[in-house]
């Protein structure tokens, strides 16, 4: 059972690796906020199976909720394309 | 362009699953493996809901919240004046006339479109329920008062992005009210660790303790569902006080937001 969580761990911790080179090269600004929200689900589930349900509750509502509309209100405020 | 950037992503994500296994297994800061309990952990774990020695117990089975609101009761209860003195310093440094301004808006006409506004409705009621139900159980499941709290802001960041930021205060969440609201909690945590206090025990005591005379707020409700003494009513508190912090922020933030087309 303990490898079981620790090889899906390192395969979340990897696929959050992927979303975050999709977030470094997306030139859309919402899109990558999408894709930010999306590692922030990969890395709840790591918190989940490091048994602290109460900080992955909370980063969901932060990181996820919080978080990606802050982003989204602060990116309507300056341009959402970024230039080369 | 969009394939090689994920042809990429997968290459690297691929050199990098065996350190990610090897730093998860064999322990690259500190691992300190999933079976085994700390001393401190049981000790918590032994004491927190043991009813045959009520003299160190929290009332409560569980022990996130044992800690944070009994045994480390103080520490945060100097987080929440933490974030009580942020969000002072937010609203006296962004304070503009546009929050003050209070409109009749039409809910069907300022969404972006029917599916969002129907879809929102249905968002906004079930975050609700659960963020109440995190915050209302956080002495019995994972959760809490500042996890309900946070979960709780996400309705009105959820509301302002659907429909307009004209919205919360034409519903009657001002400002000034939120404030009030999220000082008066304040004042009644002051009050539900004070109490004891006055009666004859410590500061931030909640259940019995060997030298004091105050007897402990009650541990449980009529029928036995355990109530943890102080952890409910600081959990509802904390509750109600984060999500009008994290409003009030967000509602400051987004002042001035979706004015045109909004109003009726």
């Amino acid at each position: 059972m303990l490898v079981e969580h620790l090889a899906l761990m390192a395969f979340l911790l990897a696929a959050s690796f992927v979303v975050v080179t999709l977030i470094v090269r997306e030139r859309d600004l919402i899109k990558a906020v999408i894709y930010s929200a999306a590692q922030s689900v990969f890395y709840s589930i790591v918190l989940y199976i490091l048994m602290v349900p109460d900080v992955a509750l909370a980063y969901i509502a932060v990181t996820v909720g919080l978080y990606t509309a802050l982003m989204v209100f602060a990116i309507r405020r300056t341009e959402r394309f970024e230039r080369s | 362009m969009k394939g090689a950037d994920i042809v990429l992503g997968v290459v690297i994500a691929a050199a990098l699953l065996p350190i990610a296994y090897a730093a998860v297994f064999y322990g690259i800061p500190s691992h300190t493996g999933f079976t085994a309990l700390r001393p401190l952990a049981r000790t918590i774990l032994t004491v927190m809901f043991n009813k045959l020695d009520r003299l160190a117990w929290t009332a409560s089975p569980e022990g996130v919240t044992s800690v944070l609101w009994d045994y480390r009761g103080v520490d945060t209860l100097y987080e929440t004046m933490v974030l009580l003195t942020a969000i002072m310093g937010a609203v006296a440094v962004l304070h503009t006339r546009g929050v003050d301004i209070v409109k009749r808006v039409s809910l069907r006409r300022s969404a972006l479109s029917a599916i969002l506004d129907r879809t929102s409705r249905v968002v906004v009621w079930l975050t609700l329920i659960v963020s109440a139900a995190m915050a209302v159980n956080g002495h019995l499941t994972p959760g809490g008062g500042f996890v309900g709290g946070s979960a709780l802001a996400v309705v009105p960041v959820l509301l302002v992005a659907v429909f307009t930021a004209l919205l919360l205060p034409a519903l009657g969440f001002r400002n000034v009210r939120m404030l009030r609201v999220r000082m008066a909690a304040l004042l009644t945590l002051i009050t539900v660790v004070t109490v004891p206090l006055t009666l004859g025990g410590y500061f931030f005591q909640n259940q019995p303790k060997p030298t004091s005379r105050f007897p402990g707020y009650p541990p449980f409700f009529p029928g036995g569902v355990p109530l943890g003494g102080t952890l409910i009513l600081l959990n509802i508190i904390e509750f109600v006080a984060v999500g009008m912090a994290f409003s009030i922020a967000f509602l400051y933030l987004t002042a001035g937001e979706g004015g045109e087309g909004g109003g009726e």
